[in-house]
C-alpha cells in the first residue's frame, strides 16, 4: 500500500502529460524533485514508524520474545535482526515506489539518475534513523497501544508542530536566527529536507525559511552539517536501543 | 505490498540471525561427521555432579522482591520440582537462569555463567514455556525451522522430534490453529532439539486438560527413565515417583528442600490405607489396632481408614493375619509431595 502511494507521487500523472507533450523545461528534474522531497519525505516516517514501534512490544506482549531469546540467541543477535528486517522492508518498499517510477517515467539521462539516486539515499537515511527511533519506543514501552501513539505523536511533532515552531520563529526573530539551528538538528525529518534540497541545488522557495537562515549561518557546510546531523541521529538512535535493550528485563 | 514488506522482514530478520553462524549445519539430514561432532560435544556437556547451580538468587521488580537469596543445585540426571502458590516466585527464578531478567546471585551452568556466557549456556538448555509463546501466524514447520536454526539442529532432527510429539503429519497447519496440548507438545519437540542438557518446564500442564496432563505424565516418565535432568514447576500431583529431588518456594523465600522422601519424612506424612474386612470382624480388628498403637481409625460399613507411616504398613497387615482376620481388599492412597506442601502452606485451595 504505501509502496503504491509511494509510487504514484512519484509517478505524478499530470507531469506524464507534460512530457508526453514536450512542455516542459530542461530542468524539470531538479524542479520535480523538490517538489517531490517537500511532499513525501514528511511521509516517509508515517510508514517507519508505527512498523518499527509496534515490533518488539508486540512480542513482548506476546511472548514471543520472551521465547526467542529463551534460546541460544543474544540481545544483539535479536536486535540486529529485527533492524536489518524493519530496514530491508520499509526500504523496499520506498524503493519500489521511487524506484519504479523513477525508472518508468523519469525521463533523464543516465547522469540524472545519480541525482535520483543521491535523493533516494537521504530518503533511505530518513528512514533508518525513524526506524531507529522507533524501536527505541518499542523498546521501552510495554503497551503496543502506547508504542503506536507515542510513534504517531513523534510523526505529529516532527512534520507539525516543530515546522510550526520553526516558521515562528523565523518570523519572530527576536531570538535570532541562530535559534533555527537547534531546531533543525533536532528534527532528522527537516534535516533530510533541507539536504535533499541543497542536493538538488533548489532555491529559496524550496528551502524554505529555516534552510535560508541555515545555508546564510553556515554558507556552503550547510548540507555537511545536515549530512552529519541525519548520520548522528542514525547512530545515537540505534546505540540507545542496543543500551537500553541489553540492560532491561526481558519480561 | 505492505503484506510483501512484513513477509521480507521476517525473511531478513531470520537471515540476520544467522549472520554470525556461518558454520551452520545445512537444514538437511546431518552428515556422520557432523553427527559424531555434535556427539562429542555433547559429551562435554555432562558434567557428572552439580550441572545447574544457583546461589543466592535475588530479583527484584521496583520495591518488591521476587526471589530472595534462594539457592539450589541441580544433579546430572535429576529431576527437580519447585513448588510453590502463584507468585512464589518460581517462574521467576527460570527466567532468571535463562538470562531473561537481571538478578543478583550466581547462575552457572555446568561451569558456564548466566550472565557471561549467556548464549553458551541457553545452547545447552531446553525450555518448555508455560503459556504458548510462538509466533501465531507461522507454520508448525517454520516455526520448528526457525528454532532449529538457533539450536543449530539438523531438518531430520526437526522431523524425528515432530514425529515424535504426533506433529509432523500436520506441520503445514499454522500455529494458531493448534489446541493447547498440541502447542505444549510443539514447544516440547522444540526444546528437545539438539538433545539439551538441561530442561526446564514451566507449569507444563495448566493449560492442558486431562488427556494432556496424562501426556506429559508419560513424557515425563520416558525423559526420567533416559536420565534426562530435569526443572520442573507444576501443580500436577503424582510426579514423587520422577522426582529426585523437591524445593518449596514461597513468597520468594525456600521454604523447604530435599528429596520426596527426606521432606515427607520432615512433613511426618503419611499414606492412607483402606482396608476391608467381614462387617462381623470389624469390632476385633478395631480393637487390636487400639492396642498396637494404630489410634486414629476410622470405620464405613466393612472398611478400615487409617493414616500410616511407609514402615508400619507391613506391621499393620501382620497382626491382622496373625489373628486369622481376613483381607478381602485393600486400597493404598500414597502420600505425595504436593498436597504435603499445601497442607503444610495452608493454601488448599490452591
Amino acid at each position: 500500500m504505501f509502496s503504491a502511494v509511494f509510487f504514484f507521487l512519484a509517478l505524478n500523472v499530470p507531469l506524464l502529460v507534460l512530457l508526453a507533450l514536450r512542455y516542459l523545461p530542461p530542468d524539470y528534474l531538479e524542479r520535480y524533485l523538490n517538489y517531490l522531497v517537500s511532499l513525501s519525505f514528511p511521509f516517509l516516517p508515517l510508514l517507519s514508524l508505527p512498523v518499527a514501534s509496534a515490533s518488539v512490544v508486540e512480542e513482548r506482549e506476546s511472548g514471543a520474545l520472551q521465547y526467542v531469546l529463551s534460546g541460544p540467541v543474544s540481545k544483539a543477535d535479536f536486535l540486529v535482526g529485527r533492524a536489518v528486517g524493519l530496514l530491508a522492508a520499509t526500504t523496499a518498499v520506498v524503493i519500489l515506489g521511487y524506484g519504479l517510477a523513477a525508472l518508468g517515467v523519469f525521463n533523464v539521462s543516465s547522469s540524472k539518475y545519480l541525482l535520483v539516486g543521491e535523493i533516494a539515499a537521504i530518503g533511505i537515511a530518513l528512514n533508518a534513523a525513524m526506524v531507529g527511533l522507533a524501536l527505541v519506543i518499542s523498546i521501552m514501552s510495554r503497551r503496543k497501544a502506547t508504542a503506536l501513539g507515542v510513534a504517531v505523536f513523534l510523526w505529529f511533532f516532527f512534520t507539525v508542530l516543530s515546522d510550526l515552531g520553526q516558521l515562528s520563529l523565523a518570523v519572530n526573530l527576536s531570538a535570532g536566527p541562530s535559534a533555527v539551528l537547534p531546531l533543525v538538528i533536532t528534527n532528522p525529518v527537516e534535516i533530510s529536507r533541507v539536504l535533499a534540497v541543497l542536493v538538488i541545488g533548489g532555491g529559496a522557495e524550496q528551502l524554505g525559511p529555516p534552510g535560508l537562515i541555515l545555508t546564510d549561518l553556515l554558507g556552503n557546510s550547510a548540507a555537511y552539517y545536515m549530512l552529519i546531523s541525519l548520520a548522528s541521529w542514525i547512530m545515537a538512535s540505534y546505540a540507545i536501543c542496543y543500551i537500553v535493550f541489553s540492560r532491561q528485563d526481558v519480561v | 505490498m505492505l503484506l510483501i514488506g512484513r513477509l521480507l522482514m521476517r525473511g531478513f530478520w531470520a537471515l540476520a540471525f544467522s549472520w554470525e553462524r556461518f558454520n551452520i549445519p545445512a537444514l538437511e539430514d546431518s552428515t556422520q561427521e557432523t553427527l559424531m561432532a555434535r556427539q562429542g560435544l555433547k559429551t562435554g556437556w555432562r558434567a557428572f555432579g552439580c550441572l545447574l547451580s544457583v546461589s543466592h538468587l535475588t530479583k527484584n521488580f521496583g520495591k518488591f522482591t521476587a526471589l530472595n537469596e534462594v539457592s539450589f543445585e541441580v544433579n546430572d540426571g535429576d529431576v527437580l520440582l519447585l513448588l510453590g502458590p502463584n507468585g512464589a516466585g518460581k517462574t521467576t527464578a527460570i527466567r532468571c537462569i535463562l538470562g531473561l531478567l537481571n538478578f543478583r546471585g550466581q547462575i552457572k551452568l555446568d561451569s558456564l555463567d548466566a550472565r557471561g556466557d549467556g548464549v553458551l549456556l541457553r545452547e545447552k538448555i531446553g525450555y518448555v514455556p508455560q503459556q504458548s509463546s510462538y509466533y501465531e501466524n507461522i507454520r508448525i514447520l517454520d516455526q520448528g525451522r526457525l528454532m532449529a536454526r538457533f539450536k543449530k539442529a539438523s531438518f531430520g532432527e526437526l522431523k524425528s522430534k515432530l514425529e515424535m510429539v504426533g506433529l509432523w503429519s500436520v506441520n503445514n497447519r499454522q500455529v494458531k490453529s493448534l489446541s493447547s496440548g498440541m502447542k505444549q507438545r510443539l514447544g516440547i519437540a522444540l526444546a528437545l532439539l539438539n538433545d539439551p542438557p538441561l530442561l526446564i518446564f514451566d507449569e507444563p500442564t495448566s493449560n492442558v486438560d486431562l488427556s494432556g496432563q496424562l501426556e506429559f505424565q508419560g513424557l515425563l516418565q520416558r525423559f526420567s527413565g533416559e536420565g534426562k535432568t530435569m526443572l520442573i514447576t507444576t501443580h500436577l500431583t503424582g510426579l514423587d515417583r520422577y522426582v529426585d529431588e523437591v524445593v518449596v518456594l514461597d513468597s520468594g523465600k525456600i521454604v523447604a528442600k530435599g528429596s520426596p522422601q527426606q521432606l515427607l519424612a520432615r512433613l511426618g506424612a503419611t499414606d492412607t490405607v483402606f482396608i476391608r474386612l467381614e462387617l462381623a470382624e470389624i469390632p476385633e480388628a478395631l480393637s487390636l489396632l487400639n492396642q498396637n498403637g494404630f489410634g486414629a481409625v476410622t470405620t464405613k460399613e466393612d472398611w478400615l481408614l487409617f493414616s500410616v507411616s511407609t514402615a508400619e504398613k507391613a506391621k499393620l497387615l501382620g497382626i491382622l493375619s496373625a489373628h486369622s482376620l481376613v483381607v478381602k481388599d485393600i486400597v493404598i492412597q500414597p502420600r505425595d509431595i504436593e498436597s504435603e506442601y499445601l497442607r503444610l502452606s495452608g493454601n488448599a485451595e490452591n
